[in-house]
């Protein structure tokens, strides 16, 4: 049950594979197991892909792929099958498609917890590559349980470096680094084994091994039943790269070989050699554009022991070389050789402890540029398989510890022979990812820079009005001016003679449509009034005042300025003495005859008025014509007119011994005779106050 | 002839004096015609009837061409209209017969705040409320403008004075809310765009606003039951999707955040963000090539678009273009994104 290192001739068969399968316990299928009672269909034709299956399971680790594809055809058939779950999962666990392990797997254990004696051991493997770190600590533990004390004496079951390893994988995991991993296409990787890119220094070509199947190349490697090892090459064109080549020169040997590193002239190339004294390192050189057969190099270098890689610091001067040779300090180890003064390679040495490890180093690698080292190992803090780490060398010549590369260059599969260029922009290395195609892929890393910020950008409507503006917000109503529309007639009323004001004179406003007084109003002391009317137009006035005549006049309010809303009307009124005379402007006669028309009531009223408020006074009412006709005729009108008055005030209650009338014909005009205006004035009706 | 020349000059000068006081009550009669006309245009426009209170402020006018209010009101209505240039006008013919009207001042401001010329609106609407015009709506919009101009804590006071006056003037809750999230007070902010939301449910940019605050505040939730009010209140709402996405995207929920940017896209081609935001979605999601297609769309919709670059250049860097990743975030810098400093040299 010990992990065996076995000294091989490949330069590369060692891998976390067959760690792994080198616990496997070969079951077998067992027909009872695997047929189903009531399943007669079907089962005929499974059992010969078991069968099938089986053989090349047995073979190794090579024909796992074909035998992977007959136990997956006979799961259709019974897909219960403890016996053959395992075998799927083990042939998965052994792929580039590990990932699909431990679903069989685990069925496998439901169905049988004793399937297998390692079971637990492949589970826990199958979640170490899945990344699922706690399960597989919790399996390795379980494996390491289910041997007695006696055989954990005897044997060593490995599982401490494991557990370590899944510790150090969440570290790593959960600190990953920055790069772009890409597989670098099917037209260049296989489905085998294709791994050890070493680009060119001078040209866009790139050298790698493959173990995939090759036209005159059949023979498999007895170690692992796969294909032998090959170098092809494949050219660069922009970002691809083109489909490979295999090397036919004098660099093809019949055994393992793998291109190891091209001197930085590029007129050297180093070459592993499976064939050469049990593994050696070859170089050729460059004559006319073509390589001359490879030879070892220096006999300090090599021994009867496997030496591998090698790496040249950037002026030749040192050499770092990967051997099993005795002073190892556990399985592959790094040594380290220089020139000397005569430009001989120094003994070689072990790098030591601070590099090497009881487990396998390989891969070296030195950084074209910088005092870099790189190299992979099973050991330091490797999350599982090879992972590479990087150590770099300072100015005293110290070197420093080594620094795993990191998740994802490193996983708990093998990741090696990286190949930092020059730039530390990008490397090439081979590692087994879930989107390889077979076995081992190469692939190119592409370095990021630190981790960058994502710029998210949310953008938000801050002011509801600019999100969608209430236009009318802004609208404000607009308010009514105040107009003062009113109108008032002013003015003063005075004494005729005097001209002084008379107070508590009363004004009277009729609207003459109407015939109604609209508007009343009083003196003051002054003789001032003002009276406020509903518009500008003509009016009937009345003013009447104690001690005076009344005065009635059309008041053509139309025709007059307004002023400061006011029209401006002043009126005179004649005191009641004996002698005053009025003339009575609103008594109107039918024609030629005395009788009084009925719009002479108002006149007539205000007559009557005026002698009720002075019961003392006594009137003549006179009557007045015209000079058109004969002068008795006049006189007998105009006397008819003033009886007709008289009449009327004695039926309004007046004392007919107050008042006297008499006509005076055309004897005392007021106008012109000549004129029909003033005519019109002749013919009136006047009264005069005989006595107070 | 002295004494004739003197009593010509009287009778003249009778004749003038009467003359002058014929033409100032000539004067007074045409305004006050011209007041009673502007008030049944008033009364027209209260009724909404601005087409008549249009033609009767223009009947006003007619008969007395100085009349400042007819002119004011007038602009008003063209604004309602939309005849921003004949309001201009008229604004400005009010102001220059009736330099106190104050309300003409706050028309033009409410103008200049349509044209973006914040400071004059500023300047406009401070005239208005100095000479009497004391409107909430005065103090409302000089909050806007003082927003604007990023003078956030004016912006508080003139918001809390509009609300002092109308207490239910939803608008200058979500506004005060807004200064308030931009002067840190994110609580503060919280609780006046609740008092919006409950003045007038209709604001949806209240919700978006809050669900931003939330988001502030740590309530993830919250956002987002905030974002999904407000876009069910109004489908179309594209800024709410995009939002609602980066709170799902800060949540790494980054299925439902890159559902909400597309549907933000959806909603509006031609919005920048968004594209950015999927985007950046899309490198979370390790679609690279996606996320690059992505920004490419939102630095052609918006070339300057500083972060979009930023971005793009982090897409290319994983698709292993390093050359246009390094252009990318040399523009970045060009465009005031100082952090991409590190990254060009990292180029270099």
């Amino acid at each position: 049950m010990k992990i065996i290192k076995t000294t091989i001739l490949s330069l590369f068969i060692f891998s976390a594979f067959t760690a792994t399968l080198s616990a496997q316990e070969d079951i077998k299928i067992k027909k009872s197991d695997f047929q189903i009672e009531i399943k007669e269909v079907g089962f005929n034709e499974a059992w010969k892909h078991v069968k099938k299956g089986e053989k090349l399971y047995s073979e190794g680790l090579g024909t796992f792929p074909q035998a992977l594809e007959h136990y997956l055809k006979a799961y259709k058939y019974n897909s219960d099958c403890a016996s053959l779950n395992y075998k799927i999962g083990v042939c998965y666990l052994a792929s580039d498609k590990f990932y699909y392990a431990a679903e069989y797997l685990e069925k496998a254990y439901l169905k049988d917890n004793n399937i297998a004696r390692d079971i637990h051991y492949m589970l826990a493997r199958a979640y170490h590559f899945n990344l699922d770190f706690e399960n597989a600590i919790e399996q390795y533990k379980a494996y390491y349980s289910s041997f007695s004390v006696k055989e954990l004496e005897k044997f060593d079951i490995g599982v401490d470096n494991y557990i370590k390893q899944c510790k150090y994988g969440q570290e790593l995991v959960n600190n990953p680094v920055r790069v772009i991993i890409n597989n670098l296409s099917e037209r260049v990787n296989s489905e085998y084994d294709d791994y050890n890119p070493v680009l060119h220094p001078k040209e866009d070509i790139m050298y790698f091994t493959s173990r995939r199947e090759t036209e005159g190349k059949d023979r498999r490697y007895e170690g692992d039943n796969k294909f032998l090892e090959n170098v092809f090459t494949s050219e660069q064109a922009g970002e691809l790269w083109r489909k490979p080549k295999l090397l036919e020169n004098k660099l093809d040997s019949k055994g393992n070989e793998s291109v190891l590193t091209i001197s930085s002239d590029g007129t050297k190339i180093y070459l592993y050699n499976g064939d050469e004294n049990g593994g050696d390192i070859l170089v050729s050189e460059l004559k006319n554009g073509n390589w001359k057969s490879p030879k070892g190099i220096s006999n300090k270098i090599l021994s009867k022991y496997k030496e591998t890689t090698i790496a040249f610091n950037n002026d030749g001067s040192e050499l770092f070389f990967v051997s099993n040779r005795p002073g190892t300090i556990g399985g592959m180890d790094i040594f380290y050789s220089k020139l000397d003064e005569k430009s001989k390679w120094t003994e070689p040495m072990n790098m030591g402890a601070a590099v090497n490890t009881i487990y396998d180093e390989e891969g070296v690698y030195w950084h074209p540029k910088e005092d870099k080292l790189y190299f992979s190992s099973q050991g330091h803090n490797s999350m599982g398989g090879f992972d590479v780490f990087v150590i770099e060398r300072n100015e005293n010549g110290m070197w420093s510890n080594p620094e795993n590369l990191g998740y994802p260059i490193n996983t708990p599969n093998d990741d090696i022979f990286f190949k930092m260029e020059e730039s530390n922009k990008q490397a090439y290395y081979s590692s087994v990812r879930d989107n390889g195609f077979g076995g081992k892929d190469l692939y190119k890393v592409i370095f990021l820079g630190e981790e960058k910020e994502l710029k998210l950008k949310t953008e938000d409507i801050f002011l509801a009005w600019n999100h969608k503006p209430i236009e009318d917000l802004f609208y404000k109503k607009p308010s009514e001016f105040k107009v003062d529309t009113a109108l008032f007639m002013a003015g003063t009323v005075t004494d005729s003679k005097t001209a002084e004001g008379i107070n508590f004179a009363k004004i009277e406003v009729i609207d003459l449509e109407q015939s109604q007084v609209i508007a009343t109003g009083l003196t003051d002391t002054a003789g001032n009034y003002q009276i406020k009317i509903p518009k500008k137009k003509d009016y009937g006035i009345e003013v009447t005042a104690k001690d005076y005549l009344f005065f009635v006049e059309i008041a053509a309010l139309s025709q007059k300025q307004v002023v400061d809303s006011k029209v401006t009307a002043n009126f005179q009124l004649d005191k009641i003495d004996v002698g005053a005379k009025m003339i009575l402007n609103n008594i109107f006669f039918e024609t030629n005859k005395a009788t009084i028309k009925e719009e002479s009531t108002a006149e007539l009223e205000r007559v009557a008025k005026l002698l009720k408020e002075n019961p003392t006074i006594r009137l003549e009412i006179s009557g007045h014509t015209d000079n058109v006709g004969s002068y008795r005729a006049n006189q007998k009108l105009s006397e008819s007119r003033a009886k007709s008055v008289v009449d009327y005030l004695i039926e309004q209650g007046v004392g007919a011994g107050r008042l006297e009338y008499k006509g005076y014909s055309f004897n005392q005009p007021v106008a012109d005779n000549n004129t029909e205006e003033g005519r019109a004035q002749n013919r009136r009706v006047e009264f005069k106050v005989l006595s107070k | 002839m002295k004494k004739l020349s003197v009593t010509l000059f009287a009778i003249l000068l009778v004749f003038s004096s009467f003359s002058q006081n014929s033409i100032e009550e000539e004067l007074k009669e045409l305004q006050k015609n011209a007041k009673l006309l502007f008030n049944e245009g008033v009364r027209f426009a209260k009724e909404g009837d601005y087409t008549k209170a249009h033609l009767k402020f223009d009947e006003a006018l007619f008969i007395y061409p100085e009349f400042a209010n007819p002119y004011l009101e007038r602009a008003k209505i063209k604004i309602l209209n939309q005849e921003f240039d004949l309001a201009m006008n008229d604004v400005a013919k009010a102001i220059e017969l009736n330099q106190n009207l104050g309300e003409a001042f706050y028309v033009r401001g409410y103008m200049k705040l349509l044209m973006k010329d914040y400071q004059n609106a500023l300047t406009d609407f401070t005239h208005s409320i100095q000479k009497g015009f004391t409107e909430s709506e005065a103090y409302y919009y000089r909050g806007l403008m003082n927003f604007e101009l990023l003078d956030y804590n004016s912006a508080l006071i003139d918001f809390t004075l509009a609300i002092d006056k109308n207490y239910d003037f939803a608008y200058a809750y979500n506004e005060r809310a807004s200064a308030k999230r931009m002067l840190g007070d994110h609580h503060g902010a919280i609780h006046d765009y609740k008092q919006a939301l409950a003045y007038d449910s209709t604001i949806v940019v209240a919700y978006d606003n809050r669900a931003s605050c939330k988001i502030k505040t740590g309530d993830f939730q919250g956002a987002i039951d905030d974002f999904t009010k407000a876009v069910k209140k109004d489908p179309e709402y594209y800024l709410a999707f995009n939002n609602r996405g980066n709170a799902y995207y800060q949540m790494s929920n980054y299925d439902a955040a890159l559902r909400d940017f597309q549907k933000a896209i959806e909603l509006n081609k031609e919005y920048a963000p968004a594209y950015n935001n999927s985007g950046i979605t899309k490198i979370k999601m390790e679609n690279y090539l996606g996320a690059e297609q992505d920004l490419d769309k939102a630095i052609g919709i918006d070339p300057e678009y500083a972060e979009a670059y930023m971005n793009r250049g982090y897409a290319r860097e994983f698709l292993g273009k390093f050359p246009a990743a390094c252009a990318d975030w040399k523009m970045a810098r060009e465009l005031g994104i100082e952090e991409a400093e590190k990254y060009i040299t990292e180029c270099e």
